[in-house]
């Protein structure tokens, strides 16, 4: 069953001349509990892919669906995590993962009364992603990894069916990055949720997903659909073996293929 | 003294350290600005007899620590008068400059739509005011209450808007995304989030403010600080008038002060956040 379906998606940012149009006819099927990677040359609309999603924007045409119902506008469905970990500065950790408890329509009113059971949960998360006991810190005493740890825990924290995430390890080490993607990994034992991952490594994408898809140059399109079937949850080692490569390489061919159409064509406006 | 006994050696060690310890407290840089203003004096007072200028012209501070002492009553009473009407029209411009503040700050059409009228509205001399507001009110504290709110309220406004607008647009996405409402993402992060320039700004309020009641009160007043110093100079009380220049000065200094305790107090995270970046 899918979580998501989207069917002839096309959007444009001030119109729907040539040059204004940023996704032309996007067909996608999720399943539930899948973990899918989008991946794509910069500037091909990603991440304007990730506000159409969250409710943040309403495509010209086409329609989202998210559990068989219309996306009309932002529902508490979703946890968002970016490439940058903001959080607020003058809360504590703790405090910043339980924010969207706070403000969400449908925890909102009970929050005082129940905060004890969702402190619970929050340290809980913490646990599961290797932070425990540091709830009580304050954003600029955690390192960049443990803040992008604790933005996943605030993703995570009202318990969204699917999980978007734009770009979220793009600012971090190396090792720091593989550390987080154990995470993530973790996290989805714990829990059966579907992701929507936007990613600029490939490596990255095919460890971590069920399914990439390439998506091409402004106009963004969905190009090419590749199922990655190793098993979860997988070791780090996985990225040395020959099939594991050969899904990686095909991947970068793809997307030098659309940039090299795109640098080929003379597109007006085209700021990719 | 000196012939300390083993027995006793509490009593007697820690009094040259004590000294020491007040001695090296003059050496370190927080001292910088007590020696600053003890030389910025001397040298006043060395000129004034190098030079062995009249004192109805430039008086030595020591003639006017003398008229201050001399004065003292008034010098009090005036104070505290200046001070009163400053910090009401100060307080009417923190309880505006916030709403206003946040009403420009959070719509972009009223922040277009009052940014010309505001800024035309600053750029009018206060001092041009104080007869219309004498036609109003008559001559006391309300003119200099009104022009200390004119003047102290344009950069509160300021700030708070600049503060609001420059919450991170990630931030609103995860928390328009969760169906947050405008008050909810106004309370929760907009309005703590612009508190760091809203206190930043009071500092600078509060200084303006003392210049509009005492512009007001020079113009047109019967009591405070800026009145009694123009009746000083009509009796050519010159050492009068510097020490109603100096009160002012320390009344500012002194409101300045408690405002940085308050900001340090009420938004420490922003300055430990940015220690911690660097």
């Amino acid at each position: 069953m899918s979580v998501i379906d989207i069917e002839g998606l096309r959007l444009g940012y001030g119109g729907m001349a040539p040059e204004q149009i940023v996704l032309d006819g996007i067909d996608l099927h999720i399943d539930s509990g899948e973990f899918a990677a989008i991946v794509g040359p910069s500037g091909c609309g990603k991440s304007t892919f990730m506000k159409l999603l969250s409710g943040l924007l309403t495509p010209q045409e086409g329609q989202i669906l998210i559990d068989n119902e219309p996306v009309t506008g932002p529902r508490s469905q979703v946890g968002m995590a970016f490439q940058n970990a903001i959080m607020l500065p003058w809360r504590t950790t703790l405090d910043n993962i339980l924010l969207p408890l706070e403000v969400a329509p449908a925890t909102k009113s009970d929050f005082r009364h129940r905060k004890a059971q969702y402190r619970r949960q929050a340290e809980d998360l913490l646990t599961a992603v290797g932070l425990e006991g540091m709830g009580s810190k304050y954003p600029w005493e955690l390192s960049g990894g443990m803040r992008q740890r604790a933005s996943l825990c605030r993703a995570m924290i009202h318990e969204p069916p699917l999980l978007l995430l734009d770009e979220p390890f793009g600012a971090l080490d190396a090792f720091t990055k593989e550390e987080l993607w154990l995470v993530l990994q973790t996290l989805r034992q714990h829990r059966t949720f579907t992701v929507l991952m936007v990613t600029h490594d490939l490596t990255e994408a095919v460890y971590l997903s069920d399914t990439v898809y390439v998506m091409s140059a402004r106009p963004g399109r969905m190009l090419v659909r590749q199922n990655i079937t190793f098993d979860q949850p997988r070791d780090l080692d996985i990225r040395f073996e020959p099939g594991f490569v050969s899904h990686v390489h095909d991947l970068r061919e793809h997307i030098r293929g659309t940039r090299a159409q795109a640098a080929a064509k003379p597109v007006l406006g085209a700021t990719s | 003294m000196t012939t300390s006994t083993p027995s006793t050696p509490a009593t007697t060690t820690p009094r040259p350290s004590r000294l020491r310890h007040w001695l090296g407290w003059f050496r370190r840089e927080e001292a910088m600005s007590f020696w600053i203003i003890i030389g910025f004096f001397v040298i006043w007072e060395a000129v004034c007899h190098l030079f062995s200028l009249p004192v109805y012209f430039l008086p030595p501070p020591s003639a006017i620590a003398q008229a201050a002492v001399e004065f003292q009553r008034a010098l009090m009473i005036n104070s505290i008068q200046t001070l009163w009407t400053t910090m009401a029209g100060f307080g009417f411009a923190v309880v505006f400059g916030l709403i206003l503040g946040v009403a420009v700050g959070g719509s972009r059409r009223l922040y277009r739509g009052l940014y010309p009228l505001m800024v035309g509205f600053n750029s009018i001399p206060k001092v041009a005011l104080v007869p219309i507001l004498v036609l109003w009110f008559g001559i006391g504290s309300v003119p200099a209450i009104i022009t200390a709110f004119l003047i102290s309220f344009f950069p509160i406004v300021v700030n708070v808007a600049t503060g609001l607008a420059t919450t991170e647009p990630e931030m609103d996405d995860i928390l328009r995304a969760l169906g947050a409402s405008k008050l909810d993402r106004l309370l929760k992060v907009g309005l703590p989030g612009a508190m760091p320039h809203f206190f930043g700004s009071l500092k600078v309020a509060i200084t303006l403010a003392f210049v509009g009641s005492v512009v007001s009160e020079t113009v047109a007043a019967n009591s405070g600080l800026g009145h009694m110093m123009l009746m000083a100079q009509a009796n050519f009380e010159v050492p009068l008038v510097f020490a109603g220049l100096l009160a002012l000065a320390i009344e500012g200094v002194l409101m300045y002060a408690l405002f940085v305790v308050i900001e340090k107090r009420m938004t420490g995270w922003a300055f430990r956040a940015q220690s911690a970046q660097q």
